[in-house]
């Protein structure tokens, strides 16, 4: 049995890692969305957000700093990647940007290898204060991630429903070409798009860095996890994304504390059950929905 | 009879290829401003692919397309939007999980061309949706009731409406409608038509039709394609007296087609 210490500290543990798969994948979701691409170089501003979060703060000291810059230094990667690569190949089929971004992601991350070296590197963290619940002591930086995650997805909201330029985002889901006759030009939305993808998964890097190890092959780690994460919730929709980001977050946290090695089969047996049910993903054919 | 009025779209020879079928085969056609004209033909004469054509949807094969001085042959759709040629389509273009106002927003976009990126992305739709242009659009379109209806729970004919409340809200010179009549009824087409004769002597008009029945009475030029050429142009009455559109519009009547009209 799992005692009850063990089982609150496991859930705000699989809030805190689906919180960052969610920051991790909305980008790619809504990219998706559409641009129709699937931006695996997303992970690579993954890996610059969590390195620039290393060398910010080791510089100045001070980690949300690191954080701040990580985030912003990852959206101007993704704006010099979109700028050189995708403004070239949106027109292409998805096999072929697919593989064009895990090339990126590939060259992305020999290009830190060169940079910072292969050995890992340790982040501080930002919070060390902890807190009872449920008679379980709990790190509060987990729970500040949730919150950020939580925030974000507002932010998100606010943007896509309130915003002029969210609101033909969503219609571009629906339609590019009548968001063109419109006279709109959609590359500046490819653009704002990319760029918010990759800040946000530069956020995701930056905040789970004090977590983990920086090291070069951080993108590529979680890239099994993204999948799932995408395919289970069905790329395209904001809260499904959402949704399967905590689901897989929870699994992989619950299931380690049953059994370590059900961390890495636990998100794949639930993939390959909802792919059986619903090959589209719990949201896929809903396009970014409310 | 000449008419005086200075053209503003021709097209010249133009020709598009889907692999062995010629859509449409060698076209030439003029149009002035604010003109009010209808291009009829049946199914697959090649209509839509021609409004492709005028609006960049994709360039011709052969030819090419002037607007006003400049030549758009293979000019981007929202290069062609921003010199006023919009269109509306066959099957609508409506946004369906957008409100109706917000669907009349984002068509008032390009008035917020030169905002800087920074306010565009803080530009909340609230204001926009006050603007006097909207709300007259609301007005005029007759969409005020359903204003904040999510359009895929719209009538054919509701989405029909805010279709050309879209387009008209671009300020265009050239309204090109592509079959708005199509699967309205009785009572839907009439108030189509009501919201379009209000926009006659604004900007040049192009209808394409399948039936020409709702439209006779204020088309002033009537042109007929068939099987991608045009085989008649010219005032309304002398067109449909042309002994080749009678012929190919016999055919067609009799063939299975509902558009009794053109002959009778
Ligand atoms: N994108 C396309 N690809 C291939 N064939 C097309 C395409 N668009 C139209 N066609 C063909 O071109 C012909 C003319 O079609 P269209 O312009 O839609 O006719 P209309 O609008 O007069 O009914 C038809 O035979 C149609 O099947
Ligand atoms: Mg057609």
């Amino acid at each position: 049995m799992i005692s009850m210490q063990l089982l609150t500290s496991g859930v705000i543990f699989g809030l805190s890692l689906g919180s960052i798969f969610f920051l991790m994948t909305i980008g790619l979701s809504l990219c998706f969305g559409l641009m129709r691409i699937i931006s695996l170089d997303q992970l690579l501003y993954y890996s610059v957000g969590a390195y620039i979060t290393f060398s910010v703060s080791a510089l100045l000291g001070n980690i949300w700093l690191g954080v701040l810059a990580g985030a912003i230094v990852a959206g101007a990667s993704a704006l010099v990647v979109e700028r050189i690569v995708f403004r070239r190949i949106y027109d292409r089929d998805l096999p072929f940007t697919m593989i064009t971004s895990f090339g990126v992601l590939i060259g992305g991350v020999g290009v830190i290898k060169y940079f910072w070296g292969l050995v890992p590197r340790p982040v501080g963290e930002p919070i060390v204060a902890r807190v009872d619940i449920l008679g379980t002591d709990i790190p509060v930086y987990r729970l500040v991630i949730v919150a950020i995650a939580a925030l974000v997805y507002i932010g998100i909201w606010l943007f896509l429903n309130r915003t002029i330029i969210g609101k033909a985002i969503r219609a571009g889901t629906e339609d590019v070409e009548h968001v063109e006759g419109l006279g709109i030009n959609v590359y500046r939305l490819f653009t704002i798009t990319f760029v918010i993808a990759g800040a946000l998964s530069g956020l995701a890097g930056g905040l789970y860095a004090p977590l983990i190890m920086v090291d070069p092959n951080m993108g590529l780690d979680v890239l099994a996890f993204v999948f799932m994460v995408v395919i289970i919730g069905g790329l395209g929709s904001i809260k499904g994304t959402l949704i399967s980001s905590f689901l897989v977050g929870q699994v992989v946290s619950i299931g380690s504390l049953v059994y370590a090695p059900l961390a890495q089969m636990a998100p794949f047996a639930i993939m390959l059950l909802i792919l059986l049910i619903k090959p589209t993903g719990l949201f896929g054919s809903q396009m970014l929905k409310r | 009879m000449t008419d005086t009025r200075a053209e503003i779209i021709r097209a010249k020879g133009i020709t598009k290829r889907f692999g062995a079928l010629v859509a449409v085969d060698n076209v030439d056609y003029l149009l002035r401003e604010n003109e009010v004209a209808g291009i009829i033909g049946s199914n697959g004469a090649g209509k839509t692919t021609f409004f492709n054509l005028l609006t960049g949807f994709f360039p011709p094969d052969q030819g090419t397309i002037r607007y006003k001085d400049e030549d758009i042959t293979f000019m981007k759709p929202q290069q062609r939007v921003a010199r006023g040629l919009m269109r509306t389509f066959q099957l609508t273009a409506t946004f369906d999980n957008l409100s109706v106002i917000d669907n009349l927003v984002l068509a008032f976009f390009r008035a917020y061309r030169k905002s800087s990126m920074l306010q565009l992305l803080l530009n909340t739709c609230k204001g926009q949706r006050n603007d006097p242009k909207i709300v007259e659009s609301l007005e005029t379109f007759d969409l005020q009731d359903i204003r904040d209806r999510i359009v895929k729970h719209l009538s054919l004919g509701e989405k029909r409406r805010l279709e050309i409340a879209m387009a008209v809200l671009t300020e265009p010179k050239v309204l090109l409608l592509d079959e708005p009549l199509a699967g309205l009824s009785e009572s839907e087409i009439k108030s189509v038509l009501g919201v379009l004769r209000q926009r006659i002597g604004r900007q040049t008009i192009l209808i394409v039709e399948h039936k020409i029945s709702h439209v006779e009475d204020f088309l002033e030029r009537l042109t007929v394609m068939h099987e991608g050429r045009i085989i008649a142009d010219g005032g309304y009455e002398e067109t449909l007296r042309d002994p080749e559109v009678r012929r190919s519009y016999w055919q067609i009547d009799t063939s299975g087609e509902q558009d009794r009209t053109v002959v009778a």
